[in-house]
């Protein structure tokens, strides 16, 4: 099978706003390709988050620590779809969720570490103890280690290193740019608090307010901000799926060979043209 | 493959001038946004205090309609003034670069400016549960047009000044630059393509040779040149060549 390098973006350097812009107009460019995917995901994570919590009668943070840690081998599975749709090659739901598999173990251990400062937050104690720990290695999560390794998962995915070389790869992708890392994960950090926050509120306006359900509205409320954490899933991935085509673009010039591929297949074509004449 | 997508959009003057446009996504709309809302405060708060002091003074219940008025002017006339006395830019769109203009690229008039701004409480919501109901609008559309923008047939754009760079990152090597013919088989394309490698920084010395290699042989070629030994060194010559006042360019 052919790879395609022929990218369905027009591939230059952007700056970060523009990139999460891109990536907003991608989500809806290609909505009918990615639908089905974004269902089945949505459907099964609900039930396999909601069903347990709902028959062990587990509290709303322990369901959205688990949307925590459940989701983002989704966003995993998004990556690699949109990775290969992105440059028109043949993929499947099955051969992305496949290609995820492969690389678990990295992948889990990469996301329990990235987001154990969350689980503190949300599984904290009494005291509250276990929260001030998990804000303080947030912080330091958010200002020394993620910046650097933000795109350790695409690379592992997309370009199938092992994981020390990914590692080392996505720092030098990210060298110098430590401003925009940070400010990239700052933003789909905020995205995914505003989505829950809106689901959260917006249907627990709809169920108590306007279907007058008010004691079902009080129950449902872990419900809807699992259900918001994973609606988000799709355009955090997508965010930073371009986010590192762009990182890619701007070291190793993609939109540079794009050009010059185009030009070369013109000059071949006029030698061609020329002999044949 | 289909147009490729991306966040530029033709504009066409009624001079029928066509002109690319960067058009302003949730993300930067939303800090200016912010910002407006941070300056509609410190606005706001300097003036009740002004109003304070005077209403001490004043009969009773003047303080307190002339903070209603203020708080209503400032709610539902501020965007307005400010993007019609500039030009279609609040102060937080001039801090982010943007600029609300008429799809033909013409600046806003009062009426665009009344209709888009009036219409920002369906965008923002009544509620707290409809919150980002104006970003959702933005989502959907494709000229992320938000209810206000769809109903006055404004768009915002982004306007950024291009940087020129006189520099380019690749020194190319005068011998070489003298050796090559005065003719230079060049049109727009090859020169953009030129531009961007030799000024593209950041990149690693074998991913420039690595690209230089994919059209350096054509063009030796077409030049009737030996095939280069560095194809990086003879694109940077090629550029340079070009930039040459007394260049002869043509295909």
């Amino acid at each position: 099978m052919s790879t395609s390098f022929q990218a369905r973006i027009v591939l230059r350097p952007r700056s970060l706003d523009e990139t999460f812009d891109l990536a907003i107009r991608y989500l809806r460019a290609t909505m009918r390709d990615f639908v089905k995917l974004y269902i089945l995901f949505t459907v099964v994570l609900t039930a396999i988050i909601v069903i347990p919590a709902w028959l062990l009668e587990l509290s709303d943070e322990t369901q959205i620590a688990a949307a925590v840690v459940i989701v983002p081998f989704y966003e995993r599975v998004v990556t690699v779809f949109a990775g290969r749709h992105l440059f028109d090659n043949p993929t499947s739901i099955r051969a992305a969720i496949g290609a995820v598999l492969k690389r678990s173990p990295f992948l889990a251990t990469h996301a329990l570490f990235a987001v154990a400062p969350v689980l503190m937050v949300v599984l904290t104690d009494e005291d509250g103890s276990l929260a001030a720990f998990g804000i303080m290695l947030g912080i330091a999560w958010g200002l020394f280690v993620l910046p650097s390794h933000l795109h350790v998962t695409e690379v592992v995915l997309l370009e199938q290193l092992p994981a020390g070389r990914a590692m080392k790869r996505a720092r030098i992708l990210l060298a110098n740019s430590f401003g925009r890392a940070l400010g990239g994960l700052v933003f789909t950090t905020v995205v995914r608090v505003c989505v829950v926050a809106m689901v959260y509120f917006g249907l627990n306006f709809i169920v108590g307010f306007v279907l007058q359900f008010e004691s079902a509205s009080e129950h449902l409320g872990g419900y809807f901000a699992v259900l918001g954490y994973i609606l988000a899933a799709p355009y955090v991935a997508l965010a930073r799926l371009f986010d590192y085509v762009d990182a890619r673009t701007r070291r190793e010039g993609g939109d540079i060979q794009v050009r010059f591929n185009a030009i070369a297949q013109r000059y071949a074509r006029e030698e061609a043209d020329r002999l044949a004449a | 493959m289909s147009v490729l997508i991306d966040t530029v959009r033709e504009i066409d003057t009624p001079e029928h001038l066509a002109f690319k446009a960067r058009i302003a996504g949730p993300s930067r709309r939303l800090l200016a946004w912010l910002l407006d809302l941070v300056i509609q405060f410190v606005i706001g708060f300097a003036l009740l205090m002004v109003i304070a002091a005077v209403s001490s003074v004043g009969p009773s219940g003047l303080g307190q309609g002339l903070s209603l008025f203020l708080i209503f002017i400032l709610q539902w006339f501020y965007f307005t003034i400010a993007e019609t006395v500039t030009g279609g830019r609040s102060l937080g769109k001039i801090a982010f670069k943007l600029r609300v203009v008429r799809p033909n690229g013409l600046p806003i008039t009062w009426r665009e400016s009344i209709l888009r701004n009036f219409l920002r409480a369906a965008d923002h919501g009544i509620s707290p549960t409809l919150l980002l109901f104006g970003p959702i609008v933005m989502m959907f559309n494709k000229s992320f047009q938000r209810l206000g923008d769809i109903a006055a047939g404004t768009i915002v754009v982004v306007e950024e000044s291009v940087r020129v760079k006189n520099t380019p990152s690749l020194e190319a090597d005068p011998e070489l630059v003298a050796s090559l013919p005065g003719l230079l088989p060049l049109d727009q394309d090859d020169l953009e393509a030129l531009e961007l490698f030799v000024s593209r920084e950041r990149m690693s010395d074998a991913r420039r040779d690595e690209l230089a290699a994919i059209v350096a042989p054509h063009y030796a070629k077409r030049l009737s040149v030996p095939k280069p030994k560095d194809p990086t060194k003879f694109l940077a010559a090629l550029w340079a060549r070009a930039q040459d006042p007394t260049r002869r360019i043509g295909v």
